[in-house]
């Protein structure tokens, strides 16, 4: 349980408070950045961005909504931010090479594993983290806060400035679509070996 | 039978997520979050922007408040010795070193 005035102490520059608001958040902060970027260096360097810049803004905190609300706001914002970077780096990598420049085509096809899944889903949450990168932004904010974060509605609502009704909307078709990827998955894959 | 079995390994799938617990970052990055804050300003001295801009649009509205009302000031100062001089005249209160007689 984190003091009352934890922010102000942050804000103070006050060690032992950083250290303790860090121990408190690092795990919601780290996962969220994790499923969205779904590469654990990248996850890392975000989660310290994202720290950063908690430590740094903490003076300028209005207490409008609550802290865990704000620090899930600055982490989804960056992932976001780091998406579209990658984003632009391959669509200027892929401009590159087709004029002969040295950039490469970045591929990004890694499988990626959750170290938080239980064993036995392994191999099956690969194929679901997958589909997520595939899904638009806003679902996969509101996905990824649900299913792994395990947010109630009303808190996604509060994060992404949105009412619980878009927010369930969005969960709704956030889900349909991963449901036709998966099923699109299946008949290239699996409906071929029956 | 195949959409019942598509429709079984769909929902196999989405529920994998199932009681997933989060994950941690390693042990080092407290220490990298503290070096990036040593390299950068520091915390304790950060004024908010939004702090200084509040001040800079305090301080032009004084300086135009200021300015507006000297102006006026000073166009009054013109008028009400005008109208005083017009009355010296009409009264004919000067004398020969064009000061006036009371």
């Amino acid at each position: 349980m984190l003091p009352e005035n934890i922010l102000e102490m942050v804000a103070a520059g006050d060690n032992m408070a950083l250290r303790m608001f860090y121990e408190h958040y690092k795990a919601r902060v780290y996962n969220t950045c994790l499923s969205y970027l779904q590469n654990v260096e990248e996850a890392e360097e975000v989660t310290q961005d994202v720290f950063v810049e908690v430590f740094q803004s903490a003076s300028r905190f209005l207490g409008r909504s609550s802290v865990a609300t704000w620090v899930y706001r600055i982490s989804v914002n960056k992932c976001v931010d780091r998406i579209r970077y990658k984003g632009r780096q391959k669509r200027f990598a892929f401009i590159s090479s087709i004029f002969g420049q040295t950039g490469e085509v970045i591929h990004d096809q890694h499988v990626f594993e959750h170290p938080g899944v239980k064993l036995e889903n392994k191999e099956r949450s690969k194929m679901v983290f997958a589909a997520i990168k595939q899904l638009p932004e806003n679902q996969q904010t509101a996905f990824i806060l649900r299913q792994i974060e395990g947010l109630s509605q009303r808190e996604i609502a509060e994060i992404m400035d949105m009412t619980e009704k878009a927010v369930e909307s969005l969960l709704q078709r956030a889900k349909a679509n991963l449901r036709k990827i998966l099923e699109n998955f299946y008949n290239d894959n699996e409906g071929n070996k029956s | 039978m195949a959409d019942k079995a598509k429709n079984t390994w769909v929902e196999g799938v989405m529920g994998s997520l199932q009681g997933i617990d989060r994950a941690l970052p390693g042990d080092a990055l407290f220490s990298k979050i503290e070096q990036k804050l040593e390299a950068g300003l520091p915390v304790t001295k950060l004024v908010p922007i939004r702090m200084v801009t509040y001040a800079a649009a305090c301080i032009a509205i004084l300086l135009v408040l200021n300015l507006t009302l000297l102006k006026g000031y000073k166009n009054n100062a013109t008028h009400h010795g005008d109208n005083l001089n017009a009355v010296i005249e009409y009264y004919g209160l000067t004398n020969d070193e064009g000061g006036f007689e009371l």
